[in-house]
């Protein structure tokens, strides 16, 4: 295996039995793939299409039926390569009745870490997350997007090369969701190599460099993000406003040429919508700008109306 | 190299003309193959312990195998086979039944040519369904692809070779001490074959096992032991709050102790044994009941609430799971047993020492001080039985016979119906005696022909160096050693041949001289000392006397205590009601023929005390002759072997009380170790009952399953048991051989043993626990102590690593 190949799996399946040993679901089948260093690959995919299951194997928590998967060219039984990983499951299984801190400093003893540079790295993580207002509370007392913040801090406890993360925004606000997907990114331009897992394709679809779309168990599609998301029958040009003769000369043109054509104004997406409003919110605390001001502005129509009734 | 006389089986007749080179190899094979033979030597238990791991990892492993084959389906692959072994299996149940009826009497014992029926069908059967699962097994190995398990596989088969052959060889060399009276032929064979093949195998298995175990030990790391140790550490505080409910119940209960605690008047010093005896039990059911609730929840709900994903995609081993859990609970049970420890020592000191033995000894003195004497007396006798409660005595121990009224040696003494009553008694003014022998080498009491034990006196610690009495030791020890390097027996020849003896050997004599002349030193200054006290009690001067005889007595070893606890059982009241039992008592030094006799009033639930001449001991090489006679008519004198004791030293009670409490922390640790061992595969309810079962079983049950390994239940297994139950049958009973009967004694034939070998897993808490020594203010002596230390790790170790394979073994995601 190439140095350059974090992850790799070869023929890699899962059917999960009953007691009496019956197959009861096949969680994946024969499943191929390779990942490299310093990407940010995405496996995706509806419920149930086998990406936590995935995951799961590639740390031994579960083991295959059949097939072998490595990580770092060591089987997955190797528990000596989990030195090298972080991992955030998919909800955040932490200890409820320890606080932030506590957390950190209790998954840190884990790894080869020295009792200082493990208190640097904590108040370093919990400050990262953004809940050193909260590191002395227990966890118990989090919400869930608080708990997902200490669940990624916990994962990046020991500067893993490779950081598991199975839907790391699930639970998370929009705000969170960005500072996540940046964190991410941050990570992947530090050369570590991520993989996540997740059903909300325009977060996959902002972060990854590469995905595998899986469904129902079987590998469906695998490539490079803008590769897969290119459609190439179709030409788009932007260009900021176009007077209303300019349009109509273009217009022409594409008439001439007999090109069927829309011509619209792009919309955004509600997510950035959202964050513009929040962060000028932020930095104009007190000004209101909502839609619904506008709304209950009164119109021509209600001032005809008035002045009908003041005679 | 081992002597053939070391193992238990060489005692025995062996048939003549059989080599003491093969002597020794079936010795070897013995003990080495066969679980209920071991060695005398120091590593015997360790051996039996090894045999029986062997035994359970052989059953483990090849059950763990052919389970997974047959829910992979790869060891059910055979319809032909599939059909053979249900066959076998129904046959098998026939043939108990058919054996069952037979000895029943229901249906008449058939033999094909001199073998019975149900054997040829038990063999028939039993090979259709070994069969099955050899085909299975094979299939299922092959099926997991481990190299290291099919090599496994052919070793276990190559050890059952060798157990056969080891049976082979045994032919004609000791059939009689393996308990069987076939010699010779297929039978014996399979039989001793099928007991030492099964302990080669699980050799085999346990070697792999060992290699895996040590492999991840290798792997180890303290700092992932302590994190995991401090993470069960803060959860049994902050989720369980297990250690403030506990206190609470300790101080409430302790707050209330004294109103219930009350001995009657005339057994007061039994205050101090129950004081010691309540707190001891409240420690540990406390502790106990903690570990139990506690232990086996831990890791079943990080299984189930998926916390444990975040830990073991940590570079945890599986082994710092368990290991890390242990050491979390002991620290937690540690803690409490820290804290009952310092709180009961408080209580003991102001309740029994400031409340009764310090309150005692004023009263006596009060009493003298008013000239009330009986009183004093009295009070005076119930502080000193208090003290002598209050602190750690060193007994030594010897070896009881008994002789019953006709004079005849008998093991046991008169049994007068009392069932409860495990002493056995002499008949007042009759030949019956009670005679504890002490020595290297005494017979056992139980096969005085054939076996001797040790019960030497640690001379050294009773006579005080450079006193008379210790150089007399020494003397006669040299005096023996020149008699027995001449040749001569010295416990049998005369004074006179025994200094011809040292007369001719000139090894020891110029340092048998130089110490005569010491003694005579000594003891010519001791005289001196005693004149001058007979003189001066003549002058009617006792206070120098009294002075005269100390100087005197410092030539001389202090009196050696002797403490006896006896038991009276009246068959009249006596002249005078309330009249003491008298025992003559007299103790011979074998050696030297040195005697000492008196006659003691025996006071019932005292511990009577008796000072005899140190002198007794000097050349007795460690052994001493001690007989006790009831000499009151019609009455009769209880006694068994740890109720008479040589006091070798009398130490620290609270000390004392600590070991004990270090022995209810062991057992703590024991069930922790069963607790985490559950939680690795059981939910938590399940967890919990197991543990529970295993506490329980432990503690009450112990006895009842060794009487179970045995096979010597009166009143049969389970089925006939409850049988009996329902119809109020006696347990001596032979039952009418009806359908349900039948079919009980069918069933308890398939199950007991299987039932049997579960006392090889069920922890002996019993052993462990010393509180009811340290409540009658014996010491735990080192020895004891560092015993129930191994046992205690005997059964944790196990425990923990079965819990660490199967940990390993499944899918904590699934």
């Amino acid at each position: 295996m190439s140095s350059d190949v974090i992850i790799e799996t070869r023929n890699l399946t899962k059917v999960y039995r009953d007691f009496w040993g019956r197959p009861k679901v096949q969680a994946l089948k024969a499943l191929d793939l390779k990942v490299h260093r310093g990407e940010i690959f995405g496996l995706l995919g509806p419920n149930g299409s086998g990406k936590t299951t995935t995951i799961k194997l590639l740390l031994g928590l579960l083991f295959p039926t059949e097939g072998d998967a490595f990580i770092f060219g060591e089987p997955t039984f190797n528990v000596a390569k989990n030195e090298r990983i972080g991992y955030l499951p998919e909800e955040s299984y932490l200890y409820k009745f320890l606080n932030a801190e506590e957390t950190l400093h209790f998954y840190g003893r884990l790894f080869k870490i020295s009792k200082a540079e493990r208190t640097k790295r904590v108040g370093r993580l919990i400050e990262m997350v953004g809940i050193s207002h909260a590191k002395h509370r227990q966890l118990r007392e989090y919400s869930k997007g608080m708990q997902r913040r200490i669940g990624l801090a916990q994962a990046l406890i020991n500067n893993p090369e490779l950081i598991l993360l199975d839907e790391p925004t699930s639970g998370l606000d929009p705000i969170g969701t960005a500072e996540i997907k940046e964190l991410i990114k941050d990570l992947r331009d530090q050369g570590k190599t991520i993989v996540l897992s997740g059903h909300l394709l325009a977060d996959m679809q902002d972060i990854c460099d590469r995905i595998a779309i899986l469904h129902r168990g079987e590998l469906r599609e695998l490539g490079k993000v803008s590769d897969l998301l290119t459609v190439q029958d179709v030409t788009q040009i932007k260009t900021t406003d176009l007077s209303e003769s300019v349009l109509s000369e273009v217009r022409h043109v594409l008439d001439r040429n007999g090109v069927k054509y829309e011509v619209d104004h792009p919309t955004t997406t509600l997510e950035e919508l959202f964050l513009r409003i929040v962060r000028e919110s932020d930095q104009h605390p007190g000004r209101r700008r909502v839609a619904a001001d506008i709304a209950s502005k009164p119109s021509v129509a209600d001032d005809e109306l008035a002045s009908a009734r003041s005679k | 190299m081992l002597a053939p006389s070391l193992f238990l089986f060489a005692q025995g007749a062996q048939p003549p003309g059989v080599s003491d080179a093969m002597k020794k190899l079936a010795g070897w094979l013995v003990v080495l193959g066969d679980p209920n033979q071991t060695s005398e030597l120091w590593f015997g238990s360790t051996l039996t312990w090894i045999k029986v791991l062997a035994l359970l990892s052989l059953v483990g492993w090849l059950g763990a195998r052919f389970a997974q084959g047959i829910k992979d389906r790869t060891a059910l692959s055979n319809k032909f086979l599939d059909i053979a072994a249900s066959v076998g299996l129904i046959g098998l149940f026939g043939t108990s039944l058919l054996n069952v009826l037979q000895s029943t009497k229901r249906v008449n014992n058939i033999d094909i040519s001199g073998v019975p029926l149900t054997a040829i069908l038990g063999l028939v059967f039993g090979v259709m369904v070994f069969v099955w699962v050899e085909f299975g097994l094979w299939k299922a190995i092959g099926g997991t692809g481990r190299k290291s398990d099919r090599w496994v596989l052919a070793g276990i088969h190559l050890a059952a070779i060798f157990g056969v052959g080891a049976a082979w060889i045994l032919q004609g060399v000791t059939a009689s001490m393996l308990g069987t009276e076939r010699q010779g032929g297929l039978p014996f064979l399979l039989l001793i074959g099928a007991r030492l093949a099964p302990t080669f195998m699980g050799f085999v298995v346990l070697f792999q096992l060992t290699m895996l175990f040590l492999s991840e030990f290798v792997a180890v790391r303290p700092r992932r032991l302590y994190a995991i140790a401090w993470q069960t550490w803060v959860e049994s505080f902050r989720r369980m709050q297990a250690f403030w409910v506990v206190m609470i119940i300790f101080v409430v209960v302790l707050a209330f102790t004294h109103w219930f605690l009350r001995p009657s008047d005339d057994r007061v010093a039994e205050i101090g044994r129950q004081y010691v005896g309540t707190l001891s039990t409240l420690c540990w059911i406390l502790l106990i009941s903690m570990i139990t609730i506690l232990t086996p929840i831990s890791l079943p709900n990080d299984i189930r609430g998926m916390t444990i994903y975040s830990v073991v995609s940590k570079p945890v081993r599986r082994l710092e799971l368990i290991w890390g859990r242990l050491l979390g609970f002991m620290a937690l049970s540690t803690l409490i047993v820290v804290i009952f420890g310092g709180i009961s020592l408080t209580y003991l000191w102001r309740n029994v020492y400031l409340g009764a033995i310090v309150q005692t000894e004023e009263a006596a003195k009060k009493a003298r001080d008013q000239n009330r004497l009986p009183a004093a007396k009295q009070l005076s006798d119930q502080a000193s039985q208090l003290r002598t409660r209050m602190s750690a005595r060193v007994p030594v121990k010897g070896s009881l016979t008994f002789l019953d009224s006709r004079g005849t040696p008998q093991f046991k003494g008169i049994d007068v119906g009392q069932e409860l009553e495990y002493r056995s008694f002499v008949e007042g003014a009759t030949p019956s005696a009670a005679i504890w022998l002490f020595g290297d080498s005494i017979p056992d009491p139980y096969e005085p022909t054939k076996k001797r034990i040790s019960r030497k006196i640690p001379v050294e610690d009773f006579l005080k160096a450079n006193t008379i009495e210790s150089i007399q030791d020494q003397i006669v020890n040299l005096k023996f050693a020149d008699a027995r390097a001449a040749g001569v027996d010295p416990t049998k020849a005369s004074g006179k041949e025994i200094d011809k003896a040292v007369n001719n050997a000139s090894k020891n004599k110029q340092e048998i001289d130089r110490l005569t002349k010491e003694y005579e030193n000594l003891n010519k200054q001791a005289v001196v000392f005693e004149e001058q006290a007979t003189k001066l009690d003549a002058d009617q001067k006792p206070a120098e006397a009294l002075r005269a005889r100390r100087d005197a007595a410092k030539f001389h070893s202090p009196r050696v205590p002797l403490e006896m606890t006896f038991t009276v059982y009246r068959t009249t009241k006596g002249r005078v009601v309330g009249e003491p039992v008298f025992a003559e008592l007299e103790v011979t030094n074998p050696f030297t023929g040195e005697k000492y006799n008196n006659i003691i009033p025996i006071r019932e639930y005292y511990t009577n005390k008796e000072l005899i001449p140190a002198k007794l001991l000097a050349g007795s090489n460690g052994a001493l002759r001690i007989v006790v006679r009831c000499i009151s008519p019609t009455q009769y004198l209880g006694m068994a072997e740890s109720d008479l004791y040589l006091l070798s030293s009398s130490g620290n009670f609270g000390w004392n009380f600590v070991k004990g409490l270090l022995c209810i922390w062991l057992q703590a640790m024991v069930l922790t170790a069963i607790g985490v061992f559950a939680g690795t595969f059981l939910s938590w309810p399940v967890a919990l009952l197991t543990t529970l079962a295993f506490g329980v079983a432990g503690v009450a049950a112990f006895g009842f399953l060794q009487q179970f390994a045995v096979t010597n239940m009166a009143g049969g297994g389970p089925f006939e048991s409850l049988i009996r139950l329902i119809a109020h049958d006696n347990l001596m009973n032979e039952l009418t051989p009806t359908l349900s009967v039948v079919a009980a004694k069918t069933l308890d034939s398939l199950i007991m043993p299987v039932m049997t070998r579960l006392v090889y897993i069920v922890p002996n808490f019993s052993a462990l626990d010393v509180s009811n020594t340290v409540a009658l203010g014996y010491a735990v002596t080192t020895p004891i102590l560092l015993g129930n230390i191994g046992l205690a790790f005997a059964y944790v170790l196990p425990f923990t690593v079965t819990g660490f394979f199967i940990l390993k073994s499944r899918e904590v995601a699934a």
